[in-house]
């Protein structure tokens, strides 16, 4: 009974996980080219909150207004009065690029957690 | 196990964070021209008793107004900046407006409709040219 206990306790953590990520209000999206580093790398899986509210500041993942279909990922820079959003890169090389405005309905979500890799665990900020 | 969990836990969605390189290049006139070929086209499909002219005028039509859409779209995402809208407020209102008649332009033969997209991009160059646009987005002719 004693190694079944660990066991167990793996088993819970691996289907409660499962079974959040697997949820309808949180997301999964792979990052895909350089652009966000140095906080996010190229191959960095990330929880998205789709409900949350979004601001100055945070990461979000959005419709590509200039191209339908992509998905792209980027900072808040500037939320104008009517809701709509410039976003911008992290990566100091693309400071001056914006993206916008962005309307809400094409922000797809505020990215909050990478769960992989395991070695770069960790809130978004 | 590992790579079950793994299989089960991998996105399903790539966002891209690719570096964006765009040209800096902007000027409403490309939008303009097709917005242009729109209004002559409904002229001459309403001059026209040929049904197979007609029909190709159609065609034509929809696709000038969707690079019309196109042009304006670029104008109003990648041009204009938070300062431009602070100096002129209505200027998404406008860039919507004119998104929108381009979309109408496509669906109608009214000569009327033409007009009023025509009058809407005017209003674009005119803000981008307030903001400094030929200046800062046209390569300037060498002396």
């Amino acid at each position: 009974m004693r190694r079944l206990g660990p066991l167990l306790g793996a088993a819970f953590l691996v289907v409660g996980l499962t079974g959040f990520v697997s949820s309808r209000r949180v997301m999964r999206v792979a990052v895909s080219g350089h652009s966000m580093e140095p906080g996010l790398l190229d191959g960095d899986w990330l929880l998205v909150d789709r409900g949350a509210r979004v601001g100055v500041g945070d990461v979000v993942i959005a419709r590509d207004p200039r191209e339908p279909g992509r998905v792209i990922i980027k900072r808040v820079l500037h939320a104008g009065t009517d809701a709509q959003l410039v976003l911008a890169s992290d990566h100091p090389a693309h400071a001056d690029e914006t993206i916008g405005p962005v309307l809400p309905p094409d922000i797809l979500g505020r990215a909050r957690f990478r769960y992989w890799p395991p070695s770069r665990l960790g809130v978004i900020r | 196990m590992l790579n079950s969990v793994l299989r089960a836990l991998a996105p399903r969605t790539t966002a891209n964070a690719h570096c964006d390189i765009p040209c800096g290049v902007y000027d409403p006139v490309q939008a303009r021209v097709e917005a242009e070929s729109c209004y002559k086209i409904i002229q001459k499909y309403n001059d026209s008793a040929d049904e197979l002219f007609r029909t190709r005028c159609i065609a034509v039509k929809e696709e000038r107004a969707e690079l019309t859409k196109h042009h304006i779209d670029v104008m109003w995402h990648d041009y204009f900046k938070p300062e431009h809208v602070e100096k002129f407020p209505d200027l998404h209102d406008v860039c919507w407006k004119a998104s929108k008649q381009a979309s109408q332009v496509k669906r109608t033969t009214d000569i009327a409709e033409a007009q009023k997209l025509l009058d809407l991009i005017d209003k674009i160059d005119m803000m981008w040219r307030e903001t400094g646009g030929p200046t800062t987005t046209r390569l300037q002719a060498s002396a």
